[in-house]
């Protein structure tokens, strides 16, 4: 009787009450399932290549994927042209043009893609024969054209001209040159000049001593039998010639003495880019590889540490990661995120406490067992994917490590205990001997940063990695755009002057290929403009404007000028723009930089109207001139940004005015002399006309 | 005639194997509406966890735009059992992953784990959908990471603005107009009331889908949905889905938007109807015929010979209701955007007019093939899909059939499609140019 009650207590909960569950805490989770790496076969042919089997039938697909075991090549003057023969790979066969290989790809639904390095092949189980036929062609029959070239380096040079502008592409490409320095090839950059270096015969001898069966690993991973792959293989691999392949060597990579801060400037930056970041001799066959895994996925990985911290504690980023990478010839250890620019200095403040905690406190036995069930538990996610086994196999080759050593990987993971985990921190996480690099704004940025670095002193890189200097630049805070404009109004006669002036007529020339051009420009109080010029006393053009209205007239007609022109024209009307932006609200200034023009260092200050940019305006820091404007003008080729130095300060009168003009529109450029300077000597009504 | 046999032998393994690689699943209703999906593979120990709701950006007011989005963050900040910041937490800890996106349509929840994890996700997803618990740190936070989320993705790169200029131009009245990022403004200005007045109203039972798929047991699934899911209350049941009409365009609009950038690219958006349309299968298809590979039409043309593209490509943005067939392009340094949109024009134009060779139209039915057979090879991307064809589609077992609406698809409808919405006054074409290009000034 007893036992019939117990059973029908046990049976109660499933059948009459589901949802009496205890929700107030995590469900305990089911017996912990047995990970099972599935198995591999592998075989060499007689070139030596070595061959991995993968055999999955989830998906009747089978995919090739070739990975060639090299040492890196320094290209010097040439940087680019090991990639360029990667992507020239594939572009013809002694039969086959680019169009054609193209064609027989697509037709079967192939993916077929190449590098410097190895290839990439998949489709479908049912055009296994075709993928091979063209992926085999593609390899033994390689033929590289010159014209294929020549496009691939435009390719090369549009993605360098994108890359410029995104900031991630900027920073992934100018920390290798931190990283690795210009003497090893990991740290040499493609340029235009270097691209424009590369002939095909770089390409072409490339190619041949280094994509050789003796140095490289095949995945074949899908739908297919060992046996079946071996036959496959043989067929269409087995002609592949064995060769000598350069090994060359290089000095491994220091990392900084000291922290270092870097930074490359982009002035239109809402975000910036942060990468603590240094080189790091790190190898799976080393015997602290696996603690040194866990350290960086505590601190870096998935929901851990940093992103705990930067974003869900304080809201500075979308995401906040670390990475410790390895390759055969040297890794890197690498903290990132991105954040407003306001917060950068308190983000690098965050991790690099974060890095320095890692080292000096013990890690809590909970935190330690979630970072290891995390993962144990990813590495079996990572299976899904059978390529995951595939890259087990070639690693275990190219670092010729235990061949036990992926099935007792999560039994060695589990047994890290806190004092190794502490070790290898203190080992491989440097938060003293890192480059704080830093790819944003450098005037809303930089002053902050400097406490980070060891000596105070922040390096400043273009985009190509080459260090400028911009040390001198940074933007006091204590000084704002109204003194610098003060100071050239002072510098120029002063305000009392300037305002004693109700007209000026300027008389300048210049030449025009070849032919003397007459210049005269003349201003009206309060802000009334004409500009003529005069070939032979020949009218080639004119600009009016009224005080409200503007024209624009020349050889092809006349315009009337609107929206940014004439924003523009009625600025440039007032006698002295620097005092209207003074004195008249609508026009708001800012110093977004210091800059050298010349040899002078200068102020840069951009007046805006309506939040619209009309002219940017460079002021001697020393003599208070201005020195240098930019602005854009719309021509029948399009828009020009043209740029006009002033220089020859001259007294007229009590005021001084420049009588040296030099202008850059587009590629010409004009030397503009002024004859003569006239003031108040009153102008005709007329000149100042618009109909 | 030994030849012959032996074709006929090589194809019937073929025609067998596909029939095996059916993808079976059961699916059901709770009493409560949430309409339940589950999928077994047992390869190995893992499964998948995906809750989707039918709510997204389109159901937004104008002055709430991001708000969806928004709302999805704050899903991950605890529930009446769960404190904030250990949702994330609890997955990690067990092993798995976790992630969630936002559509115009829709708003999808997932958990990756190990296979004895289940219980944990469906205590996770049950919890946040019966009680959500928020509070003013967490959306202070959430508020700020999502603006930062919205400078990584889109201000601070180049043509990151592209989606939004695009789709704000192509609608004047339905909520398409804006993208689900939303406007940094809204994002500011949203309140805790009324993002509890969504909760109830859009994260109900009866307006999600869940899939489970890998390694489970039908039976012992369904009591534990059952207890997790079997009582939260049905809630509101009359979703809103505003879907107003859209006018037709009936001339072409253009803009130029100035950049941050060295390259000028040009987005073209042609009007198409929604998904499942008679017209959507055609225009799948015409997109891979367009740009699908090297061979495609505008890839070899505009980047191969002609040089004119870095990038081309055309995109289907076609949704629950009536979307865009995007064409897009970023010039090779120094070429211009006028030519490019001459010769893609052409393209089009040659389409219209010269039709589709027959070998052609067998590469495309071979690519679809084989993008069909590959898309849901992983669980997660298995779930995710599964719950998209039961809510927006209403056949889940499109999943195994959706490649019959392809293979029924002719030459004919192709260009039939080409010719109906790939016209000018349907279109809408945006460009972008450098900064440095911007604003036309007059100097001295």
């Amino acid at each position: 009787m007893k036992n019939i009650i117990s059973i029908l207590l046990i049976l109660f909960p499933f059948s009459l009450l589901p949802a009496q569950i205890d929700r107030s805490k995590a469900p305990e989770p089911g017996t912990a399932p047995t990970i099972n790496i599935g198995d591999y076969e592998s075989f060499t042919l007689d070139n030596g290549l070595q061959v991995f089997v993968v055999e999955n039938q989830k998906i009747p697909r089978v995919s090739y994927s070739l990975r060639l075991d090299l040492n890196p090549v320094k290209e010097g003057d040439k940087a680019g042209y090991v990639n360029t023969a990667g992507q020239l790979l594939g572009t013809g066969t002694t039969n086959k043009t680019k169009a054609e290989i193209d064609q027989a790809i697509d037709y079967i639904g192939a993916n077929v893609s190449t590098s410097a390095n190895g290839l990439y092949a998949s489709s479908l189980k049912k055009h296994n024969n075709q993928l091979l036929e063209i992926v085999s062609e593609i390899l033994l029959e390689a033929e590289f054209r010159q014209e294929e070239l020549d496009k691939i380096i435009q390719q090369k040079k549009s993605g360098l001209a994108y890359t410029k502008n995104d900031p991630g592409g900027l920073s992934n490409r100018v920390s290798n040159v931190l990283l690795y320095g210009n003497d090893h090839p990991f740290g040499e950059l493609e340029t235009e000049a270097s691209l424009d270096n590369i002939t095909l015969e770089d390409c072409k001898a490339y190619f041949n001593s280094h994509y050789r069966p003796n140095k490289a690993y095949l995945a074949v991973v899908g739908d297919i039998t060992t046996e079946e792959a071996k036959e496959n293989v043989t067929r269409y691999f087995g002609a592949w010639e064995k060769g000598d392949v350069p090994e060359p060597v290089y000095e491994t990579p220091e990392k900084p003495t000291e922290t270092e801060v870097a930074i490359v400037d982009r002035s239109e930056s809402v975000q910036s880019v942060i990468k603590v970041t240094y080189p790091v001799d790190i190898k799976p066959n080393y015997n602290d590889y696996i603690a040194a895994r866990i350290t960086n996925t505590l601190l870096g990985g998935g929901i851990f540490r940093l992103f705990k911290n930067l974003r869900e504690e304080h809201g500075y980023t979308y995401g906040a990661y670390s990475n410790l990478s390895h390759s055969q010839e040297i890794g890197h250890f690498t903290a990132s995120a991105n954040v407003r620019n306001e917060v950068t200095d308190s983000a690098v403040y965050e991790i690099l406490y974060e890095m320095e905690r890692i080292r000096t406190e013990p890690v809590p036995k909970e935190e330690l067992k979630g970072v290891k069930t995390y993962l144990t538990g990813n590495f079996a996610l990572s299976l899904e994917n059978p390529q995951t086994i595939a890259r087990f196999a070639i690693n275990s080759a190219i670092y010729n490590l235990p061949s036990n050593f992926y099935t007792n990987y999560l039994k060695n993971l589990n047994a890290i205990t806190a004092e190794e985990l502490q070790k290898a921190a203190q080992k491989y996480i440097l938060p003293g001997q890192a480059y704080i690099f830093i790819v944003g704004k450098k005037s809303e940025i930089a002053d902050k940063l400097k406490r980070f670095d060891a000596d105070s002193t922040i390096t400043y890189y273009d985009e190509n990695g080459n260090i400028i200097d911009l040390s001198g630049s940074a933007v006091p805070a204590d000084i704002e755009a109204v003194q610098v404009i003060e100071k050239y109004i002072e510098a120029i006669g002063g305000k009392e002057n300037l305002k004693e002036i109700s007209d000026i007529k300027t008389h300048m020339h210049m030449e025009m290929q070849g032919m003397k051009v007459d210049v005269t420009l003349y201003k009206q109080k309060p802000n009334r403009f004409n500009l003529t010029m005069t070939m032979n006393g020949q009218v080639m053009s004119q600009q009016i404007y009224d005080g409200e209205k503007g024209v624009a007239s020349g050889m092809q007609g006349k315009q009337n000028m609107e929206g940014e022109m004439l924003n523009q024209i009625e600025y440039e009307s007032y006698l002295f723009p620097a005092l209207a932006v003074l004195e008249d609200d609508v026009y708001e200034a800012n110093i977004t930089n210091i800059e050298k023009v010349n040899d002078s260092e200068a102020y840069v200050v951009e007046i805006k109207k309506d939040d619209r940019l009309i002219s940017t305006e460079y002021f001697d820091k020393n003599t208070g001139y201005k020195i240098k404007s930019t602005a854009l003008v719309k021509t029948p080729q399009g828009d020009v940004k043209q740029v006009t130095t002033f220089s020859d300060y001259q007294k007229v009168g009590n005021v001084k005015f420049p009588y040296q003009l030099s202008q850059t529109m587009g590629p010409g450029s004009y030397d503009i002399i002024t004859d003569e300077v006239v003031v108040n000597e009153g102008i005709a009504a007329d000149k100042f006309k618009v109909d | 005639m030994k030849k012959r046999i032996a074709l006929l032998l090589l194809m019937l393994p073929l025609l067998a194997s596909a029939q095996e690689k059916r993808i079976e699943f059961q699916e059901y209703d709770l009493d409560n509406g949430l309409h339940v999906i589950l999928h077994q593979d047992t390869s190995l120990p893992i499964v998948a966890v995906n809750i989707m709701y039918h709510v997204g950006s389109k159901n937004e007011d104008p002055d709430r735009t991001g708000f969806a989005h928004f709302f999805e963050h704050l899903m991950f900040e605890g529930s009446e059992n769960i404190g904030r910041g250990e949702f994330f937490e609890y997955v990690q800890n067990a092993g798995g992953n976790l992630n969630a996106f936002t559509t115009f349509d829709k708003t999808t929840y997932y958990e990756v784990l190990p296979s004895n994890q289940l219980k944990l996700a469906l205590w996770l997803e049950s919890e946040r959908l019966l009680h959500l618990k928020i509070d003013s740190i967490g959306i202070e936070t959430q508020r700020k990471v999502v603006k930062e989320e919205r400078k990584q993705r889109y201000e601070n790169q180049p043509y990151g603005s592209w989606m939004a200029e695009m789709f704000e131009l192509a609608y004047t009245k339905h909520p398409y107009r804006w993208v689900p990022i939303g406007e940094v403004q809204y994002i500011d200005q949203a309140k805790y009331e009324e993002f509890m007045d969504f909760y109830k109203h859009y994260y109900v039972p009866g307006n999600a889908a869940l899939a489970i798929c890998g390694d489970i047991d039908y039976e012992e699934t369904k009591e534990l949905v059952d207890q997790y899911f079997g009582n939260i209350p049905a809630g509101n049941q009359h979703i809103n889905r505003p879907n107003p009409d859209e006018p037709a365009q009936t001339e072409e609009k253009r803009d130029t938007v100035y950049d941050n950038i060295q390259l000028p690219a040009l987005f073209m958006g042609y009007h198409v109807p929604e998904q499942g349309h008679d017209d959507y299968y055609p225009l799948l298809m015409l997109q891979k015929l367009l740009s699908d590979g090297q061979s495609s039409r505008l890839y070899k043309k505009l980047v191969d010979e002609e040089q004119l593209c870095a990038q081309i490509g055309t995109y289907p943005a076609i949704f629950e209701d009536a979307g865009l067939f995007i064409s897009y392009a970023i010039a090779n340094m120094g070429k211009s955007l006028t030519d490019i949109e001459t010769q893609i024009n052409a393209q089009i134009d040659k389409l219209q007019t010269e039709g589709i060779p027959d070998r052609e139209f067998e590469k495309i039915k071979n690519i679809v093939e084989t993008q069909f057979v590959t898309q849901n090879a992983q669980l997660n991307s298995l779930s995710i899909s599964l719950c998209d064809y039961y809510l927006f589609f209403e056949n889940t077992n499109l999943i195994n059939t959706e490649i019959n609406r392809y293979e029924s698809v002719t030459k004919d409808d192709i260009i039939r499609v080409a010719n109906k919405y790939l016209v000018p006054e349907n279109r809408i074409v945006l460009k972008y140019l450098p900064k440095s290009q911007d604003q036309a000034l007059i100097t001295e």
